[in-house]
């Protein structure tokens, strides 16, 4: 296992999120003015994961 | 009326969708009812309960989309239908905000967003792990919402966050607070010095309010998840969660609260405690007889309440009278109270029945239930004897986690969707043995938009006092919420007090007082001589 490593001061920086899964909890950070943003890997689930990541950048 | 069922197979839509969708549809001309939802035992149940249970139906699997739709005398069925299957059918989009930006892979979210030090990941739990994995590698924090993540992919996520320094705050963490953000279910709570380490949801809104209602703050919530104290597990991420708090410099004190945590684990959290953090700590393990205080550095409290009881003390000053004037109450205005209830229940009515939204709440109140007046029924008990056969059918005292997956397979949880508590709150009030009902409503982000009021119309309509059906069971209710959450600890407390549910500044207190009313003189006696440990 590798070696333990110290608990980085999450605690003291400003919080930018991702949001995977329900969009409830991404509504829920960006009302509290949280620099958040979604992704939704279910609306592709047959997308080749070059293709998404591709699409992502063209978008 | 006509009632229309159509199965859609393999398509999946996730829980909040279903619960707007169903909520759209019932807006359309013509619709009289609907419900949309996947296939699971407990939506097929709901479907019938309603009425809207078509042949087509009974066939569909936890992987099929149900639509189920009563059509109004007069309006053209096929027509209707046509409308209803368009709006489901439509692909769904994020909502909230024309700024919104969707990324499709885990990896071009992080190329484009720079500074990410923090994901939220509620996808279904068999779908969870890959993509958590990926986050932590690329250096990013996690709070894994997502139950059933099997415990290996849970124990090989965590091994590899904890020689990294990042943390993954869950599986099945339902709650966090980092630098004032709410995340998951978390309340609007006002920032402070005590952090808390919790493996229990519910338990750490429940403080985290109290707290916030006598003046103290949090510093930081962080949620690790029910699994993370099973000896499987070994409390890994709960101890480098008391490492952080310790180099916090913001928190000055520490609070643990666990569910059901296993022995051994605690044994080593508190070696840890004793070894490695120099602030005072309170510690909350519902379920489990606190170790001996070998340092004194840590007070042990036997329920939510009284460890926010025992912060309070800690601080001392404005925050021990705020304790007193704002959220306890003594064992005589209690059993007052109680024995006033009782004459007005009268006859028949001597059970109590918990319908509870809040996991940690619901086992609170089986705690509390088993030290006054024995132990209650459950589908989640505390033995197994007391495990309830048919998790919608109670007997005898009995405390029912509307939240347990057997519940929330396929449908939203109920601090979301109330469809499946109000029905139960009808059903356990036409219970003519039924004297009590015990009821939490969680305000805060991601709980419903007016949770409160959801209930007041069937509270209002079965309770005693204000029923349009005349002597039904008393309604008790805890709002754990504060006056910031998103929908306000006033308002919500006024429209379930005007449906005649009775209010409580604690889920210990509610439970309490239910027990006093339906155990009489021998839970009265009993809470006499353990009111210093449950309240203390």
């Amino acid at each position: 296992m590798a070696k333990k490593a110290a608990p980085q001061n999450l605690l003291g920086s400003e919080l930018v999120v991702l949001n995977l899964g329900l969009d409830i909890f991404r509504q829920a950070l960006e009302s509290q003015k949280v620099k958040c943003v979604q992704v939704d890997l279910t609306q592709a689930p047959k997308l080749d994961k070059r293709l998404a990541d591709a699409l992502d950048r063209l978008l | 009326m006509s009632v229309v069922s159509v199965v859609k197979r393999n398509l999946f839509r996730d829980s909040i969708q279903l619960m707007r969708l169903s909520e759209d549809v019932k807006k359309l001309d013509g619709v009289d009812e609907a419900v949309v939802s996947m296939g699971t035992d407990t939506n097929r149940r709901l479907l019938k309960d309603l009425g809207l249970l078509g042949t087509e139906s009974k066939t569909a699997g936890d992987g099929d989309l149900i639509i189920a739709v009563r059509v109004l005398e007069g309006f053209d069925v096929e027509g209707v239908m046509t409308r209803v299957e368009q709006l489901v059918m439509t692909p769904p989009t994020p909502s909230g905000g024309t700024r919104t930006r969707v990324f499709h892979s885990v990896r071009s979210a992080l190329e484009a967003i720079t500074g990410t030090n923090l994901a939220v990941v509620s996808l279904p739990g068999k779908l969870a792990f890959e993509p958590t994995m990926e986050l932590l590698r690329s250096g990013v924090n996690v709070h894994l919402f997502s139950d059933h993540v099997p415990v290996d992919q849970e124990l090989e996520l965590k091994r590899y966050a904890s020689s990294k320094g990042l943390l993954v705050m869950g599986p099945g963490a339902g709650t966090a607070l980092v630098n004032g953000v709410g995340l998951g279910f978390a309340n609007s709570v006002r920032r402070g010095d005590v952090g808390i380490v919790a493996s229990a949801g519910t338990g750490i809104q429940e403080v985290s309010i109290m707290l916030d209602r006598i003046g103290l703050g949090v510093s930081a919530a962080l949620g690790v998840g029910g699994t993370d104290v099973s000896e499987r597990v070994g409390g890994l991420m709960m101890k480098d969660c008391l490492r952080l708090l310790e180099n916090d410099r913001k928190t000055r004190m520490i609070m643990i609260v666990a569910k059901t945590p296993k022995a051994k684990v605690i044994r080593e959290v508190l070696e840890r405690v004793e070894k490695g953090t120099s602030k005072p700590v309170v510690a909350c393990f519902l379920g489990l007889d606190p170790p001996k205080t070998r340092d004194g550095r840590v007070i042990y409290a036997k329920t939510l309440h009284s460890a926010v009881h025992a912060a309070a003390r800690i601080s001392g000053g404005e925050s021990e009278k705020q304790f007193d004037s704002g959220i306890s109450t003594g064992f005589e205005q209690l059993s007052k109270a109680a024995g006033r209830l009782r004459e007005g229940i009268g006859g028949t009515r001597r059970f109590a029945r918990g319908l509870y939204s809040g996991g940690t709440l619901a086992h609170e109140t089986l705690l509390i239930f088993r030290e006054l007046i024995g132990e209650a029924y459950s589908n989640t008990p505390l033995s197994d004897e007391f495990g309830l056969a048919d998790p919608n059918v109670s007997r005898g005292n009995s405390v029912v986690d509307l939240g347990d997956e057997s519940f929330t397979a396929g449908r939203a949880h109920p601090m979301i969707d109330p469809t499946l508590r109000k029905l139960r709150i009808a059903q356990e009030a036409s219970d003519p043995s039924v004297a009590i009902l015990l009821l939490d409503v969680v305000l805060g982000y991601g709980s419903s938009p007016d949770p409160g009021g959801a209930l007041a119309g069937v509270i209002e309509e079965n309770v005693l006092g204000s029923g349009k059906k005349g002597r039904g069971p008393v309604a008790m209710v805890h709002v754990c919420g504060t006056e910031s959450d998103p929908q306000s600890l006033t308002v919500q407390s006024k429209k379930l007090s005007s449906s005649g549910a009775l209010l409580f500044s604690s889920n210990a207190l509610l439970s309490a007082e239910a027990a006093l009313v339906v155990g009489g003189s021998s839970a009265s006696a009993r809470l006499k001589q353990k009111w210093g440990e449950l309240f203390g």
